[in-house]
């Protein structure tokens, strides 16, 4: 006869609760993926207007369907490998930057590639380890080969790969998150990251008149307390209060967070959030079951203009709810946008039309014209040179050209832009391009002067 | 100071109600099959977003939230039919480490299909609300504090007065014995899969709402459940219940003090830590080999 034996019950138990506790941080911290693009899609539509585009002048219209060549005939030489990392955690995907990056240069491959030579993008997910950042990086440039880096979007890649980076010569196009990717002369963002966003939040929330307290609430992650120095340092400078909470993501209790936020804040203050669309909804829609919509000023940086946000909150938050937009609107209907979404909608369609979709859309079509201005040989010397020279670029989603060198401390090439709001489950512009505050933190001032005085984003 | 801690405590009751509730589900199952679900969120998790697919494409809610509960029930019972007789006579940690794959699995699968965008599920009870002091509480929440001291009552009933409830605790006594006295023991703790799944569904709506419908978000929701049914030393029903609305109860009551708060999260993860050093290696947690 089997007796049940008794358990030694907290030996059990322990061995139970580690294991749960192993098990949080294992799926956490999954190990990289990555993923390449050098695919021979099916063609892409025939187009026989040549594209407009031109690095050096900046003029970059594209038909729709069209990039790069814009042949519409698949290119089958030897690839040009670039790379692209981005964080990928519960709370956090950047991976939208990169799979957009991937995907226009699938297009780009469609469309007779850079020279009849296909772009090999190799993009690898990264869990928020130095380490294992610093060997991703190692990997792509040195075993890999890549010529250049593009899409980077990481909470940790330019601290710990800022100085590997400017020793090989590299300098990444990237989708700007930590402080030091926007104050180091090796990396050019298309967007101005959460600090300059989270700033663009706070100067809408002040111009819709929030006084007394502004907080600043951003995720509990490396870095975020630089980050959040924008929106303290910017309300000091005009006589609020300022707090900065950091909090885990996903939210464990977001009514009772909505609630702690509002006393806060106290009556006529603001609240500029700064996380992503998935985590931030929750935390709104408790605010709207609450009652808080009209407590406070609510304002945001730019990762919840995301359609899927827009849709699922009600009309009580029209015009409510004050987001920093980096980029013009989803459906503005220009060239750009609409190009953006044919090449989304064919090669990639399951990225929703969103901010951060933007940014690698830029980022691949950035990247894409400095490699067809190149004469001569794609070396790594070569293609690095052509990102880093890139000045002028229009496109319809920035509010100014864009380059990649501002000559100051650090590059802010995108630092003009417009705020949002939700109205019937859409996305509007109530606020047209302003520029980010510049403040003794941060160095738009010179960024600015170094704009007029090189001519850098010339209209 | 009662003023400001009180939308807290109040907003914490509905959310520890269904940690509760999430608790008692969890040793039901452990009670009956010597299987701690870790899998527990993660299956509700994906319950839910299929209720939320079901609701975009315009099927009524009266449909899509039975489906959530249905699809917890089914997952349940086709792991605890197909794949938990086949380790049933290992240990309760092999058992247990068993459900972690089903974990895994199925936040893979949410990542894959439902992974991008954000998602949300407003259930109609939201939609009636009271104002208590600063706070507002809907039906919802009510529901969140009702339900499960309605079926714990429930549970231990069933446990004590009914044939399959009889079955199960003489499953929990010993599964071998009770085998040979003719009690169907794959049946029964077949059931004891439905009913775990079963409230997991229920919770995992209520979670879906009351605190998000994210993917991992939601499935690790298990954790403060888990703390509970350990402060119930995965056998005590009633003590487990209260257990989940104190953790609840504590968890939002830090948001009072700013200085605290950041550190609210660690709740669970002290309070199960404390039962264990309180209930220690000297008490004895019946358990199956």
């Amino acid at each position: 006869m089997t007796k049940t034996s008794r358990l030694s019950g907290s030996r059990r138990i322990g061995s139970l609760l580690a294991l749960v506790a192993v098990a949080s941080l294992g799926i956490a911290a999954c190990g990289s993926s990555s993923s390449s693009s050098s695919d021979t899609a099916a063609p892409a539509v025939a187009d026989t207007t040549a594209p407009v585009a031109d690095a050096a002048t900046g003029a970059n219209l594209q038909a729709p369907g069209q990039c790069g060549m814009g042949t519409g005939t698949p290119a089958t030489g030897e690839p040009i490998k670039l790379g692209g990392l981005a964080t990928n955690v519960p709370g956090i995907d950047f991976t939208w930057i990169t799979t957009m990056t991937g995907a226009y240069f699938k297009c780009v491959n469609d469309n007779g590639g850079i020279n009849g030579r296909p772009i090999e993008y190799t993009a690898v997910d990264e869990q928020l380890d130095p380490t294992q950042i610093a060997s991703i990086a190692t990997k792509l440039i040195e075993e890999d080969k890549v010529l250049g880096l593009v899409g980077n979007t990481s909470i940790i890649d330019c601290s710990v790969n800022g100085a590997y980076y400017a020793e090989k010569g590299f300098y990444p196009i990237i989708a700007g998150v930590d402080q030091a990717c926007f104050t180091s002369a090796n990396f050019s963002a298309v967007n101005m990251g959460p600090y300059y966003s989270s700033l663009g939040g706070a100067q809408a929330a002040l111009r819709a008149g929030a006084k007394g307290t502004m907080v600043i609430v951003s995720p509990n992650l490396p870095g975020y307390d630089l980050i959040d120095t924008g929106v303290t340092d910017f309300a000091k400078a005009n006589g609020l209060k300022a707090i900065d909470v950091l909090e885990d993501v996903p939210f464990a209790d977001p009514a009772s967070l909505a609630q702690r936020l509002v006393k806060q804040a106290g009556p006529g203050g603001a609240v500029v959030l700064d996380f992503t669309g998935p985590v931030v909804l929750p935390l709104l829609q408790a605010i709207e079951q609450q009652g808080l919509i009209d407590s406070v000023i609510w304002a945001s940086s730019t990762p919840p203009n995301d359609p899927s946000v827009s849709k699922e909150l009600s009309a009580k938050w029209n015009g409510k709810f004050l987001v920093n937009a980096e980029m013009n609107v989803l459906d503005s209907g220009l060239p750009d946008q609409n190009h953006m979404e044919v090449i989304r909608a064919k090669y990639a369609p399951d990225l929703p039309s969103a901010a951060f979709t933007q940014f690698g859309y830029l980022a691949g079509r950035i990247a894409t014209d400095a490699l067809m201005s190149i004469k001569g040989d794609l070396t790594q010397e070569s293609v690095n040179a052509a990102f880093k020279g890139i000045k002028n670029w229009k496109t319809d989603m920035f509010c100014k050209p864009w380059y990649y060198s501002s000559g100051a401390a650090g590059n802010v090439s995108n630092n003009s832009d417009i705020t949002v709001a939700p109205k019937d489950g859409v996305w509007v512009k109530v606020e047209d391009c302003f520029d980010i505050a510049a403040l003794p933190n941060n160095p738009l001032d010179a960024i600015r002067a170094n704009e007029i005085a090189n001519g850098l984003n010339v209209g | 100071m009662w003023s400001d801690l009180q939308p807290f405590f109040v907003l914490g009751i509905a959310l520890g109600g269904v940690f509760a509730m999430s608790g008692v589900g969890l040793v039901v199952l452990y009670r009956t099959t010597g299987v701690l679900n870790l899998a527990y969120g993660g299956v509700g998790a994906m319950g839910a977003l299929i209720s939320w697919t079901m609701i975009d494409k315009g099927i009524s809610g009266w449909i899509a939230y039975p489906g959530c509960i249905l699809f917890c029930a089914l997952v349940s019972l086709v792991y605890g039919t197909l794949f938990a007789p086949l380790i049933s006579g290992r240990d309760s940690l092999t058992k247990t480490t068993a459900t972690l794959g089903m974990l895994v699995i199925a936040i893979g699968l949410m990542q894959m299909i439902w992974g991008r965008n954000a998602h949300s599920i407003t259930l109609p009870t939201s939609y009636w609300n009271y104002q208590i002091g600063e706070v507002r509480i809907s039906w919802t929440q009510i529901l969140g504090v009702v339900f499960p001291i309605l079926i714990t009552y429930g549970t231990v009933v069933f446990l004590k007065k009914s044939k399959v409830g009889t079955a199960m605790r003489s499953i929990a006594n010993d599964r071998e014995i009770t085998a040979m006295l003719g009690v169907p023991v794959r049946r029964i703790e077949s059931i004891a899969w439905v009913v775990s799944g079963v409230l997991c569904g229920i919770a995992a709506l209520l979670l879906a709402n009351l605190v998000s419908l994210d993917i991992v978000g939601l499935s690790f929701l298990v954790v403060p459940s888990l703390a509970a049914a350990l402060i119930g030393q995965l056998n005590k029903i009633w003590v487990t219940l209260a257990a989940g609305f104190f953790i609840g109860i504590l968890q939002s009551s830090f948001n009072t003090w700013p200085s605290v708060a950041d550190y609210r999260g660690l709740t669970p993860f002290v309070l199960a830590i404390g039962a264990l050093l309180v209930f220690g290696a000297g008490k004895n947690m019946v358990a199956r080999t």
